[in-house]
């Protein structure tokens, strides 16, 4: 079998390129040489070349250019170039400007041209492969990610038909019921709602890392969405005779953002404070850090606190800190990965500080932006 | 009050007949659109319910022959639907242009209430 052609020689001395192609001949691949700049654009075109190497000084183009073409049309190909001395300070611009691979200075000593263009054709294979796999990851992630949303679809439709039958039972729509029959279907009604919150979570999540889930961002009042999450929530901290209570900077600006996914953010935030609250009550604080280019938003709440070696893991997925099962209404073990992934797709931060048994304060911020600095 | 319902998950379409029945609502309910539809001239519904994702004819396809019809013009059509695939969105727009009612889809699993509040509103 004929051997591949791997390597390109350019140069316009003849005697070269002879000495190349001795060197050559016991390598396992075959090299091409050319005087002639459009033989060697042809024979790019056409062979799966790995490595070109090319004289600098030539009467018809200066090796760097040559080699900038080769990168412009074929930017997988090792580039490699030939300089005698008065041309090393071109060629290690040349590198550095990631337009040449390495330099091989002229003239050369045999073994060091071989071992270097070995190593070039094996960085070639490896950037190649590298790519592949790249490639395929992002193939299998896309997979993955229409698998989730199929699969939670398909989860769905089952869950509807329990849901609507454990629903009818339990709000006695159908007659009466015992107090036996309401307790075990509470357990079952609040299970299947956990389940759909869960389903819910998790297309939601998928569809915000995949980059599929369009923002709607407005330049808005962030006040109006935290007066709106107090409104809905307000009912059950008062239920659990906690306060909520809002600190409103009055010097702040409009900033850009989704205010559906916001409102998602502060009613997670809001919930999770009046879940793990059992006295006090919950604070919304706003302050203008205009000189840092954001706002900030706190959550604080008088709740038991969360020990220092949990804060770090708030925010992954499926993460609970133990005391969470023991509430009734069992969270998904998304909510702040969520959250996360809204403020980080907004441009902003989101971060957790806590005392034991004292409080906990989670913060995020927006970032300002330029033209509303002024307001 | 009558309603017809039309959706292809056979549990959950008797299901949801019962939450409307108990409520006091007459309803037709069908598994098949095109004969549901078909059934709409001699029922004379007030309000329609209708999985947007059907098999055969789809869902803005149903609404566009049943609002065909001028007498069911002012009839109000609300879509139910367990897609979240992001492909319900250009149902729904197509829905909507179709003559359906513009409100947020009930998504499944519904809750009951909010069934409830939807039909309430749109059904006269």
């Amino acid at each position: 079998m004929a051997k591949e052609i791997q390597v390109l020689f350019l140069d316009d001395e003849d005697s070269v390129l002879n000495d190349i192609l001795r060197l050559f001949a016991q390598e396992p691949y075959e090299v091409f040489t050319t005087t002639n700049l459009h033989k060697a654009m042809e024979v790019l075109r056409k062979e799966k070349i790995k490595v070109v190497v090319s004289d600098q000084r030539m009467a018809e183009i200066q090796g760097v250019k040559f080699l900038q073409d080769v990168k412009m049309y074929y930017p997988d190909i090792v580039r490699i170039l030939f300089a005698t001395n008065t041309d090393f300070s071109s060629a290690e611009e040349a590198i550095n400007m990631g337009e040449v691979y390495r330099f091989i200075s002229k003239p050369w000593k045999n073994a060091e041209l071989l071992s270097t263009i070995r190593r070039a054709i094996e960085h070639y294979d490896l950037t190649i492969r590298a790519e592949l796999t790249n490639q395929r990851l992002k193939e299998m992630y896309e997979m993955q990610r229409e698998f989730t949303s199929t699969v939670s679809h398909e989860l769905r439709t089952p869950l509807a038909s329990i849901k609507t039958a454990i629903d009818l039972v339990y709000k006695k729509t159908l007659g009466a019921i015992n107090s036996d029959q309401e307790e075990v279907l509470g357990r079952a009604k609040r299970n299947v709602d956990r389940l759909k919150r869960l389903i819910d979570d998790i297309l939601d999540l998928t569809k915000m890392e995949s980059g599929k889930l369009q923002m709607n961002f407005m330049t808005n009042d962030i006040h109006r969405s935290i007066l709106e999450v107090v409104e809905a929530q307000k009912d059950v901290a008062r239920s659990r005779g906690l306060y909520l209570k809002t600190s409103l900077d009055a010097q702040l600006p409009y900033v850009s953002f989704d205010s559906d996914r916001i409102i998602q953010v502060l009613n997670n935030l809001v919930g999770n404070a009046i879940k793990f609250t059992k006295q006090g009550g919950i604070t919304i604080k706003t302050l203008n850090k205009f000189r840092e280019n954001f706002i900030l938003i706190k959550i604080i709440d008088t709740g038991k606190g969360i020990a220092q070696e949990e804060l770090p893991k708030l925010f992954q997925k499926f993460h609970q800190i133990e005391s969470a099962h023991e509430n009734e209404e069992g969270g998904t073990g998304l909510g702040l990965a969520i959250c996360k992934e809204i403020i980080t797709r907004h441009g902003g931060e989101i971060w957790v500080e806590s005392i034991l048994e004292k409080e906990t304060t989670f913060n995020f911020t927006l970032p300002i932006p330029a033209q509303s600095k002024t307001l | 009050m009558k309603i017809l319902l039309i959706d292809d998950d056979q549990d959950l379409c008797q299901l949801t007949k019962r939450v409307l029945t108990k409520n006091g609502y007459d309803v037709a309910e069908f598994n098949d659109g095109a004969k549901g539809i078909a059934f709409a001239s001699q029922y004379k519904p007030n309000l329609i319910l209708m999985d947007i994702m059907l098999p055969g004819l789809s869902g803005p396809e149903l609404i566009a022959s049943f609002k065909s019809d001028p007498q069911f013009k002012n009839v109000p059509v609300v879509f139910l639907t367990a897609l979240v695939t992001g492909e319900e969105q250009g149902l729904e727009e197509e829905g909507i242009a179709a003559g359906g009612v513009n409100y947020p889809t009930l998504g499944k699993p519904y809750e009951i209430e909010r069934l409830l509040a939807i039909v309430k509103k749109y059904a006269k």
